[in-house]
């Protein structure tokens, strides 16, 4: 029975096309995990950004060099203009359902690894809480961001034992929010701008003022 | 050993011709992960990737120095823009899975992939990094040739084209080709394919345990033997308890240097062809048992579904044809009970 062989790749030219594909592949993601040193440095450099560029940069140290030796949480602390106060509280994996914190991996991915540690991202994410807890009542004035945080016990210590309570509190962040801040993406803003909204409004305006002056 | 040994040697890694089964079931495997962790966005994809998410546009400039490439950074800055890549990913991630156009799919995917990952680094984990860099290499491979709606429409044509392709060898000159009818029932001939994309894969996946276990060299709670202890103790990732072995420092320890064996077996003693299956049994087990301790989505399945890429594809057709097999037997007892019923009445 005669098989049935891809006919186009018999040609050299693709066929060293290739094996060149396969050489510059593995040469360079063996160099992109490769620990840093002067001669990975010199190899990798020209190709670094196209690597960043097209979505093959990797990095695998699941876990490693140590795991993590402590705990921590999240909760901000939000206050209004009328004086009030809200705690929110970023989800915490350990007090979730198993589907839940299944479907809400990429909560402890940003909170554990990312957010923690990077003051970087503390302004957005601020903004996003402060604008979560918006109400028509009231607005924020203030977003707080508290870590609570406990070591894990040595394992001579901790067998048999629950993790310890998160006791250590620290404030790490302080915002004050602007009344931009809590303004939706700028096409919902246009959206709400529109000719047709805008005429809706008007018409329930006074309608709602005709129905207050016939009270 | 000669340059044209060495030359031999590399034609048969990369391009003797064989089965690609386990390329296309891990395919399906892929696309079916991808479809799942995907869905695990879309109740928070504006939080994530919207532009007035949790982390902008500008913030993910300024966290991540190098220009890397997302469609979202070319488009309007609309919520909308974002549903509307999702659902193109989406598509693409269904069709990839059924393999229509099965590279073109992996090609929109990718992109799509790419550009929500670029878009916001931050919340994934090494197995969306994996999932990508494995859709990147699946471009350019024979990921259609079979279990595909792709192979369905190509063995519809291709017992009559191959069967003509020689006949028309077969010819002297000046012969011509006669008309006549073909049996389609006839077996269909085997497909082979080079297998660079596939070992590439491989070697993709074997660098991933490579890397682990390297980058853990460095970690003293790996070689006293505490790194399960304090892995587990991580109450973000807490799932389920393992009683009686992790009530113990001993447990631990033998659960801690197993990790790093199994891990080095899998990037080094895979390649030994009598071991490799024995390798691949361990990996699973240690696999499902950091799934049934450890909170890590897709990561751990995804592991699992690549291990089907070092198969022998014999072993691959024959899984998949007892699948079918079941399959068929199912329908037709569910069928012969209709018409039973059906014949009563």
């Amino acid at each position: 029975m005669q098989s049935h062989i891809d006919r186009p790749i018999e040609s050299p030219l693709r066929k060293t096309v290739i094996t060149l594909f396969i050489i510059f592949y593995i040469m360079s993601v063996i160099l992109w995990v490769l620990p840093w040193s002067r001669t990975r440095d010199f190899f990798i450099k020209p190709i670094t950004q196209q690597i960043y560029y097209t979505g093959i940069w990797q990095g695998f140290a699941v876990f490693a060099p140590d795991p993590r030796k402590e705990n921590y949480r999240i909760y901000a602390t939000i206050r209004y203009d009328d004086g009030t106060e809200k705690i929110w509280h970023y989800p915490a994996m350990e007090k979730l359902g198993l589907f839940e914190r299944y479907c809400k991996e990429h909560w402890r991915k940003y909170g554990n690894d990312c957010l923690n540690g990077n003051n970087l991202l503390w302004p957005d994410f601020a903004r996003w809480v402060a604008r979560a807890n918006d109400e028509k009542s009231k607005h924020p004035l203030t977003v707080a961001l508290t870590r609570t945080r406990a070591e894990t016990m040595p394992p001579e210590d901790g067998f048999g034992k629950p993790n310890p309570e998160q006791l250590e509190k620290y404030q790490f962040y302080l915002y004050r929010v602007l009344p931009e801040d809590l303004k939706q993406t700028s096409q919902e803003i246009l959206k709400q701008t529109s000719p047709e909204v805008l005429q809706q409004n008007s018409s329930n305006d006074s309608k709602r003022n005709r129905h207050e002056d016939s009270k | 050993m000669s340059f044209q040994d060495i030359r031999a040697l590399w034609y048969r890694m990369w391009f003797q011709p064989q089965s690609p089964a386990p390329l296309c079931l891990f395919r399906i495997l892929l696309g079916l992960l991808l479809i799942l962790s995907s869905l695990l966005w879309l109740p928070d994809l504006q939080t994530w990737f919207g532009y007035d998410g949790i982390v902008s546009v500008q913030t993910m400039e300024q966290f991540e120095a190098s220009n890397r490439f997302s469609i979202l950074f070319w488009l309007p800055p609309d919520n909308a823009w974002v549903s509307k890549l999702y659902v193109i990913m989406m598509i693409a991630a269904v069709t990839f899975t059924l393999g229509l156009r099965a590279n073109f799919s992996a090609l929109i995917l990718f992109l799509c992939v790419t550009s929500f990952h670029h878009r916001n680094l931050l919340i994934f984990n090494s197995g969306h990094t994996l999932m990508r860099v494995c859709l990147f290499l699946m471009m350019f491979g024979p990921i259609g040739k079979m279990y595909s709606i792709d192979s369905w429409f190509a063995n519809w044509h291709r017992p009559r084209f191959a069967e003509r392709e020689a006949e028309r060898d077969a010819l002297t000159e000046g012969e011509e080709l006669e008309p006549r009818t073909i049996d389609v029932a006839q077996p269909l001939p085997p497909i082979l394919c080079r297998p660079w994309t596939q070992n590439l894969l491989r070697f993709q996946i074997a660098l991933v345990y490579a890397q682990s276990t390297l980058a853990k060299m460095d970690g003293e709670t790996w070689w006293n033997g505490t790194a399960v202890y304090y892995a587990n103790r991580m109450e973000d990732f807490s799932k389920f308890p393992i009683p009686f072995i992790f009530d113990r420092m001993l447990g631990y320890q033998i659960a801690t240097w197993a990790t790093l064996a199994i891990e080095i077996a899998l990037w080094t003693l895979i390649w030994v062809k009598e071991l490799r299956y024995y390798v691949l049994v361990l990996g699973v087990l240690l696999h499902l048992g950091i799934d049934w301790t450890m909170n890590l989505p897709i990561f751990e399945h995804l592991m699992i579904a690549s291990y089907v890429l070092f198969l022998k594809p014999e072993d691959v057709e024959c899984f998949v044809n007892s699948i079918k097999y079941t399959f068929a037997k199912v329908l037709s007892f569910r069928r012969y009970n209709q018409h039973q019923t059906l014949s009563s009445n």
